[in-house]
């Protein structure tokens, strides 16, 4: 086994029974991206198989209560298209009512998102470009082209405790956001919005890339992108709260908070 | 549990035995849930709810959200239940690796729950927590890989899989420098891969 096959799955070994702090998980989806081949999942499998056959199932079934509200978290029945769309469903309504054309847009003075954007960190993952897989948050960092940014509060009380990470893929045209910390919202009275910001479009207009809910109880929301424009170098990710179903363009007076893609 | 007629035959005692499942049997749950089956999501909260809870309360500390991350773990299920290949893992299997997943997660970031993991297992509680999950062998075949490892090796990957405890913690407990526990696990969990890849672990397992 060569040395780098040999890291990977020391790292893969860690990954599944202890975790890997930001550091490690970048160093493993960096010796990924340059090993194509190697079996990114076969420790996770493995544990797996080991757990499913020594946790006992002698506890019973669950409470009802309990029960029930499993079943009504998953949302089932729907149309489910494939697969990697299906993830624009998860616990937020992502598919927003539809809209008619964009109005015109309105982001004036985006040197407000820019200053606030310089408090925010990143890390870019050099390589190739391997199959994207499933895409949860830990896929879709592990891609070669993968950009990290972490969250920062915004401004509005929603987001005072915010952290997180959010990840795209240019080229997978993917991403999910990991938000702790943002507030619980009440979907009939207002809902978060995300906005990419991309180099290559004028800042006044920035993608919509979704609404999406933090649901009761929740202690931490992963949310999958769902830009509806292509995105070719993201440079700032930005959370609004907005009217139920979103908006076309933001008026910007609530900034839940923020994610900063530094060169 | 209502009845299912997909859960005889290839439940043995709490365990799944793929190779009866593959050879016997129709669609798990997990796989009705990937098409959006109606009922499913009842039948898959039915099949794996146990399992997820039992892996939560077992590697999460006591007083964890555990109905919390329930719901993340099906949510999260309906989301990757597309990818599920039964060629690749049983259904059990990869709901737990699913479900691990969100645990360790959970544990990572919530610094005041993971501060109350219990640390520095004594030898004697290693050596029971090993003697009692070999004893549940089974028919699974992951267990009976297990069984094949030198018994150091195997008591190091018990612990840190199905007690939850930190590789230093298990060097420590163990007396045991920490690149050789790594090592061991690691290597011992390649030999269990090896071993599942041959014939020989089909055969076994088929009853």
């Amino acid at each position: 086994m060569s040395r780098d096959r040999t890291e990977i799955d020391d790292l893969l070994v860690r990954r599944a029974t202890e975790g890997l702090d930001a550091d490690d998980a970048r160093r493993l989806a960096r010796l990924l991206a340059e090993d194509p081949d190697a079996d990114a999942e076969w420790v996770d499998r493995l544990v797996g198989e080991l757990d499913a056959a020594t946790v006992a199932d002698d506890e019973g079934a669950l409470p009802a209560d309990l029960r029930a509200r499993l079943v009504a978290a998953v949302p089932t029945g729907a149309d489910p298209g494939p697969a990697p769309t299906r993830k624009g469903r998860r616990r937020a309504p992502a598919e927003r009512p539809e809209r008619g054309g964009r109005a015109a847009p309105r982001w004036l003075a985006a040197s407000g998102w820019a200053a606030a954007a310089a408090v925010a960190a990143l890390w870019l993952i050099p390589g190739g470009a391997p199959d994207p897989g499933p895409l949860d948050f830990p896929a879709v960092a592990a891609l070669s082209d993968a950009v990290v940014a972490r969250w920062e509060p915004g401004g509005d009380p929603t987001g005072a405790e915010v952290s997180g990470e959010v990840v795209w893929s240019t080229v997978h045209q993917t991403g999910v956001m990991r938000l702790r910390g943002l507030a619980v919202n009440p979907p009939g009275e207002f809902q978060y919005q995300l906005w990419i910001f991309d180099r290559e479009r004028d800042e006044r207009y920035p993608v919509d890339g979704g609404v999406f809910d933090v649901a009761p109880g929740s202690t931490e929301a992963e949310v999958p992108i769902t830009a509806k424009l292509h995105v070719d170098d993201p440079t700032l990710f930005a959370v609004t709260v907005e009217p139920p179903g979103g908006v076309v363009v933001s008026d910007r007076e609530r900034i839940a908070t923020l994610a900063s893609v530094s060169d | 549990m209502p009845d299912d007629p997909e859960q005889d035959g290839p439940i043995m005692g709490g365990v799944v035995d793929l190779n009866r499942w593959r050879a016997n049997r129709g669609d798990p749950p997990l796989a009705r849930l990937a098409r959006d089956e109606p009922g499913a999501a009842e039948a898959c909260v039915d099949a794996y709810g146990p399992l997820v809870r039992g892996l939560a309360r077992r590697l999460l500390p006591e007083g964890a959200d555990v109905d919390d991350l329930l719901q993340d773990v099906f949510v999260e299920l309906w989301r990757s239940a597309g990818t599920f290949d039964p060629a690749r893992a049983s259904d059990r299997g990869f709901v737990a690796m699913i479900a691990r997943r969100r645990i360790i997660d959970r544990r990572r970031h919530g610094e005041r729950r993971i501060d109350t993991v219990p640390l520095a297992p004594t030898r004697d509680r290693a050596t029971d927590d090993h003697e009692r999950t070999v004893g549940r062998v089974a028919a699974a075949p992951a267990l009976r890989a297990l069984d094949r490892l030198p018994e150091e090796r195997r008591r190091w990957i018990v612990m840190a899989v199905v007690e939850g405890y930190s590789h230093r913690d298990i060097a420590r407990a163990t007396d045991t420098p920490l690149g050789t526990v790594k090592s061991g696990i690691r290597r011992g969990l390649h030999d269990m891969r090896a071993w599942l890849a041959t014939p020989a672990a089909s055969e076994e397992a088929t009853p």
